[in-house]
């Protein structure tokens, strides 16, 4: 075992850039799920088609050809644009893959919740005159929120192992430096069982903070 | 601004890439739901040397990102030497197999949770009504528990087949031709990623809504009004996406 | 004497301008193939008390309703303090500032404390300092002797001090018109009668008051006019004193052969 000393670091800084990956796809995606959601809510017939599309693509198309198809088309646009090859960044390229899904995938999770908001509740703020707007950030969403939360985490493990795709584009995440690693070590059983027991660690941490989150939103509820 | 010419083409090549998606998918739902159906009695038996395996094994596979169990079989299994000198060698170093058995032991975990879930709704009324008639507890699986069971599961279970086709396409990290390997090896000879890639994402949406849209109408003929009474709500799907 | 000061609020609340006053012309409203209102005609002064009764599925809440616009009409009009309620936004939001609701199921703001509630539309839509609003707040908190429990949340009241954040809630944005659908009848028997009491305080000042409300006490008190309804349309109007003694529509008199049992 002492081979894995050196690249025990390796690993541990893979780790990283998948928590890192996942955070800001977490962040990206979250403020897209909302937006959809309110747009597959509120929002006109066309536009809410457009949405649904949007959905029912991501729902029917595997993570990787997305993936690829984000990473390699923002690389062709980007290139177009500038005139001359641009490299793009694995990890922009990652996270915006990664949201664009995660956005999906929350956006019905989003409406749902805003669904089990009570009529009665947007009624009373239309009747003290508030805007749709301050009716939407300061009594659905808060409303919505706690009940879209157990989906949300789901999602949001779901998204930490996806962070694993992003290894075919080449970014150093945790799955590709183990593949490194046990290409280097010739070790890959250990190699790849070191990595999934810190995929266990993760989610494991990653469920537990849900339910302190989950634990904490229903205080002062029923 | 798309080659539609270079599209076309690309068609034919990739459709040769689905047949083997379709095996993939097929062979990995049957060893899912091989291993699913012991797993879930497992899971709701009252004795902890049962249910403690069956909800650890559960907690194992979701733990870890379906990728890099792919990984552990097709190269992990190989550095063992007992793996290499043993019989089953020769499977285990054939990629097709080792996809099979990874996302099987992948989906029998998502299928195993789903149909554990699906028993535990069965309402205890027509259980009991049978044992009362004097059935055994295995022809009351057979007659009253598994045709309820199946109906209940079936919204969720629609999920897992659509999850487990877009599943297949990491086979193609691991050098099958499915239609994302073939995608793959298409890009690498024409230079144009984005129009095979948007030509294979569009015949996977193809296939996969098709697929539910099927899946979806068996449902309806097999959710008889007269079993709502007995079963009236369906299990909610507790998880969207597995990856 | 917490009423009397009730009331003086509720006055200062309603005296400014001449308005107050609700025109209801030949309304009409339908639930897909359902009638739920036909040709409704009514006309409340300002600074009037009128009470709304009748069967359940009668309209009642949809009448009352349509008087804020939240719920639309499909036909004829709506004008409340002189102003015409239509697809017009900036009038329905005039008309939402100066008309207050109460509901039957509270509705108050789950995960806003009490104060909160109360802090959020005269903040928001009339854009009152915090400190303003806050100094608004306690005063209808401690009308409807709520005061204490500002910075409790809804989930730790009862219901009927639940019903009086509402009302305060409504206060706080000083209306001209209150309207209330039946503000008692989700609560417990032994909580109606604090929220009747504050009912009745704010009814001594000089708002507008619509309440939709099979009490009998408190509309012999403080109503000045009853009006029945029945399928979509009001079927008897009448003093209360008349109404209860003296229904003349049979509908009216099986209505309340029924309450009274
Ligand atoms: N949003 C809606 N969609 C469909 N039908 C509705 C809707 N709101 C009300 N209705 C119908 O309109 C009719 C009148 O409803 P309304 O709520 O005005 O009655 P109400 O007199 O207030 O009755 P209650 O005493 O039960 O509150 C009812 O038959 C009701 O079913
Ligand atoms: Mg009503």
């Amino acid at each position: 075992m002492t081979v894995f000393s050196g690249y025990g670091i390796q690993l541990l800084h893979g780790a990283v850039v998948s928590v890192e990956v996942t955070i800001a796809a977490l962040i990206v995606g979250t403020v897209l799920g909302i937006f959809l959601g309110a747009v597959k809510t509120y929002a006109s017939r066309p536009f809410r088609y457009a949405v649904e599309a949007y959905t029912a693509i991501v729902r029917g198309v595997p993570d990787l050809i997305i993936i690829y198809l984000i990473y390699f088309g923002s690389t062709i646009a980007l290139t177009k644009l500038a005139g001359e090859y641009v490299d793009v960044n694995g990890f922009m390229a990652g996270v915006f893959a990664l949201a664009f899904i995660f956005g999906a995938y929350a956006s019905d999770v989003i409406r749902g919740a805003i669904r089990q908001v009570p009529r009665g509740q947007t009624e009373a703020a239309m009747a003290l005159g508030l805007s749709s707007k301050v009716c939407f950030i300061k009594i659905v969403m808060p409303q919505a929120w706690r009940l879209a939360l157990p989906g949300f985490g789901n999602l949001s493990i779901i998204l930490l192992k996806q962070t694993s795709l992003i290894s075919v584009i080449g970014l150093e995440e945790l799955l590709r430096a183990s593949s490194v690693v046990s290409g280097a070590t010739r070790q890959p059983f250990y190699v790849y069982s070191a990595a999934a027991v810190i995929y266990l660690i993760l989610t494991g941490v990653a469920t537990l903070g849900l339910r302190y989150a989950r634990k904490r939103a229903d205080r002062g509820f029923a | 601004m798309l080659d539609f010419q270079l599209m076309s083409d690309a068609f034919p090549k990739l459709m040769g890439g689905v047949g083997l998606t379709g095996k993939l998918s097929i062979l990995i739902l049957l060893l899912g739901m091989m291993l699913a159906i012991p797993i879930a009695y497992a899971r709701n038996a009252q004795s902890v040397w049962l249910h403690g395996p069956a909800n650890a094994y559960i907690l194992l596979i979701r733990g870890i990102p379906s990728l890099l169990q792919v990984f552990m079989v097709y190269y992990g299994l190989g550095q063992l030497d007992f793996v290499r000198h043993s019989a089953l060698w020769p499977i285990l170093r054939d990629p097709f197999w080792c996809v099979i058995i990874a996302l099987g032991l992948n989906s029998a975990a998502y299928t195993a949770e789903i149909i554990s879930g699906a028993l535990r709704l069965i309402a205890k009324g027509p259980v009991e009504a049978a044992y009362a008639l004097g059935l055994s507890w295995f022809q009351t699986q057979r007659k009253v528990t598994i045709p309820l069971a199946i109906r209940a599961a079936l919204p969720a279970y629609e999920n897992e087949i659509i999850l487990t086709v877009k599943a297949t396409s990491l086979a193609s990290t691991v050098t099958l031709m499915d239609l994302t390997g073939v995608a793959r090896l298409e890009v690498a000879n024409t230079y144009a990623p984005y129009e095979i890639f948007l030509t294979a994402g569009a015949i996977y949406f193809c296939i996969t809504t098709t697929l539910s849209w099927l899946l979806r109408r068996l449902e309806q003929r097999l959710s008889l009004e007269h079993m709502k009474t007995l079963n009236p709500t369906p299990l909610q799907q507790t998880e969207t996406v597995h990856a | 004497m917490t009423n009397n000061a009730l009331a003086n609020s509720a006055q200062a609340a309603g005296e400014s301008g001449q308005s107050g006053q609700i025109k209801v012309v030949g309304i009409a409203k339908r639930f897909g193939p359902f009638q739920a209102l036909s040709d409704v005609n009514l006309e409340i002064a300002s600074g009037e008390k009128l009470v709304i009764c009748g069967p359940s599925g009668s309209g009642k809440s949809t009448l009352i309703r349509c008087m804020n616009g939240i719920e639309g009409h499909d036909a004829g009009t709506v004008v409340v303090n002189g102003i015409p309620l239509d697809k017009v936004k900036a009038n329905r939001d005039q008309i939402r500032r100066e008309v207050g609701m109460v509901f039957q199921s509270f509705n108050l703001f789950p995960h806003m404390s009490v104060l909160e509630n109360c802090l959020l539309a005269p903040m928001s839509v009339k854009g009152m300092s915090r400190r303003d609003a806050k100094d608004v707040a306690m005063h209808f908190l401690s009308r409807v002797r709520i005061a204490e429990q500002a910075l409790k949340y809804p989930s730790q009241l009862s219901g009927g001090q639940q019903q009086r954040v509402a009302i305060a809630r409504a206060m706080c944005m000083k209306p001209k018109i209150l309207l209330l659908d039946e503000p008692t009848s989700a609560l417990d028997p032994e909580m109606v009668k604090e929220v009747l009491d504050t009912m009745v305080g704010l009814a001594q000042g000089g708002m507008t008051m619509v309440c939709v409300t099979h009490e009998m006490g408190f509309a012999r008190e403080v109503a000045d006019r009853v009006i029945f309804m029945d399928r979509g349309s009001i079927v008897e109007e009448a003093p209360p004193e008349e109404f209860f003694g003296n229904p003349k529509t049979p509908r009216a008199q099986d209505f309340l052969a029924q309450i009274l049992r």
